[in-house]
């Protein structure tokens, strides 16, 4: 399956697109930002129930905070339940991260250090998590920019990991893997033969801007040429993966980011 | 270190911009950075973010007040109110309030209530419509929360339509005038209708006392009670 970011300015070409012909956009399932329609009852939600008649949708949220030091928000989690209650998503994804604190959240993805201490702390609220929400839930491993030299094991590790003692799902971004090898200066190709086959249920791929010190993860461009080439390599080794592009700033024209949408299935084959 | 030290020196470091000595002492940067420099990535992204999201909610009083000013009130709001929020549409409630401690124009505060309810409005569901019936008229009870009224000198519904165009655009408009507007839900589109003051003044009367029989009778011609019920009409929140 491939599909692309729900953005709502793409809402009235997606919808009078869809009305023509609901296969037109030659596309599998949409994914949103769950956050975006925790607060509104307004078109937002109308939309996407809208689009829900016609294609699956999958959920990517940016403020679970898995990994932060305090207790789980469950008011947030029971929006996330309520909100897949009425939309039956194909998948709920988050990521292995934390946001903030609850009085001062910062709305970013933030590293932690890999160790065994933060593995034993992470494993029973991500079961509690599952718990609550009832099906599997789905981390991706981040872009950051910085390290902690405390971390005794790799990204890559410690998702492996936490999959085998939580039974969490992996989201593997092949674009944040990509910028963190020139960032954190590792091989791309090792760190993904880390990652067990059949933990991979979604890969994304997004552009990243490089600002000459470093590769920033934007979602701002197409996906660059050497992320495609290590989705060409490593797609056929997670079968059960379904492909999704980003595009979260500077969004071009629907047709734009289809014609990513249509290079990943070339890819893929 | 503790993931509760590290986490609250990350925050204190990314909302202040002073990089703690701790924090840089336990981190690799990445890239060619220094600790400092990404800790700074960090700090500059924050701000960015938290600016984005208060400027996307209050366009048009961007507009009006212009870069600098908008930029230096947007920074004092974000140092004093850090977002306990998952999700930032709504981030900026606050943000009207600080306008009224600045020396801005009243109108300025104004557009920015106006934006922000107009972003309520659109999240929001619609009300529940009430059946207009002549009992109705005389007798019912008329919950008008779900319409906004602005006196105004300026107009604020032109500058809000127009807002994406930029300042020079609206030179073309004659925006200094006193205008009365009524915002409200219409099925999943948010309204801004322009009214006549004695139209206004009837909906705004009604409003706070709730029954027509309350209102004072002979105050309002056919004319204004006409042009009174429209808006209620298309509103949708009353029905034939």
């Amino acid at each position: 399956m491939f599909g692309m970011g729900l953005r709502h300015t793409h809402f009235p070409e997606i919808l009078s697109r869809l009305e023509v012909n609901p296969s037109g956009l030659d596309l599998d399932f949409f994914e949103i930002i769950t956050e975006n329609f925790f607060q509104t009852n307004g078109r937002p939600l109308k939309v996407l129930e809208k689009i829900r008649e016609d294609l699956p949708i999958s959920f990517h949220g940016v403020s679970l905070s898995i990994a932060s030091h305090e207790d789980l928000n469950l008011d947030y989690l029971q929006k996330v339940k309520d909100l897949a209650l009425r939309i039956d998503p194909l998948l709920i994804s988050d990521h292995l991260c934390w946001t903030g604190l609850k009085k001062n959240n910062l709305h970013n993805l933030l590293p932690f250090p890999y160790t065994e201490e933060t593995l034993r702390f992470l494993v029973p609220r991500i079961q509690k998590v599952q718990e609550f929400l009832g099906r599997p839930l789905m981390l991706e491993n981040l872009s950051a920019y910085l390290s902690f030299k405390e971390s005794d094991l790799s990204e890559a590790q410690f998702l492996r990991e936490l999959h085998t003692r939580s039974g969490c799902q992996i989201l593997l971004d092949i674009n944040n893997v990509y910028v963190n090898s020139h960032n954190q200066k590792f091989s791309p190709a090792e760190w993904i033969r880390e990652i067990p086959p059949k933990a991979v249920k979604e890969i994304h791929l997004a552009g990243f801007s490089d600002m000459g010190t470093y590769y920033f993860d934007t979602h701002s461009c197409p996906v660059w040429q050497p992320v495609w080439d290590l989705y060409q390599k490593f797609k056929g080794d997670f079968p059960e993966a379904v492909t999704l592009i980003e595009w979260d700033e500077e969004i071009p024209a629907l047709d734009v980011v289809l014609s990513e949408v249509q290079k990943a299935r070339v890819y893929a084959t | 270190m503790q993931l509760k030290k590290i986490q609250q020196l990350f925050v204190d470091t990314v909302t202040s911009r002073v990089s703690s000595v701790e924090l840089v002492g336990i981190i690799d940067p990445g890239g060619s950075l220094t600790a400092e420099g990404a800790l700074k990535v960090y700090a500059m992204d924050y701000k960015a973010r938290m600016q984005e999201a208060l400027g996307k909610n209050y366009e048009a009083t961007w507009l009006v007040l212009g870069d600098d000013e908008f930029l230096t009130y947007a920074e004092e709001y974000i140092s004093l109110y850090p977002s306990d929020l998952t999700n930032l549409t709504s981030y900026g409630d606050h943000f009207p309030n600080l306008l009224t401690s600045k020396e801005v124009a009243h109108e300025v505060y104004q557009m920015a209530v106006f934006e922000r309810e107009f972003w309520r409005f659109f999240h929001a569901n619609q009300s529940p419509p009430i059946e207009l019936t002549q009992e109705v008229l005389g007798n019912a009870y008329f919950d008008l929360s779900g319409i906004i009224f602005f006196e105004t000198e300026m107009r604020l519904d032109i500058i809000w339509q127009n807002r994406e165009l930029g300042s020079e655009s609206l030179g073309e408009f004659d925006l200094y005038e006193i205008c009365y507007l009524a915002m409200f839900k219409a099925g999943e589109k948010v309204e801004v209708k322009k009214l006549s003051k004695k139209a206004y003044q009837l909906l705004e009367g009604l409003k706070e006392v709730g029954r027509v029989l309350e209102l004072s009778a002979g105050e309002y011609d056919p004319n204004e009670w006409a042009e009174a019920l429209s808006v209620l009409m298309f509103s949708k929140l009353v029905v034939k």
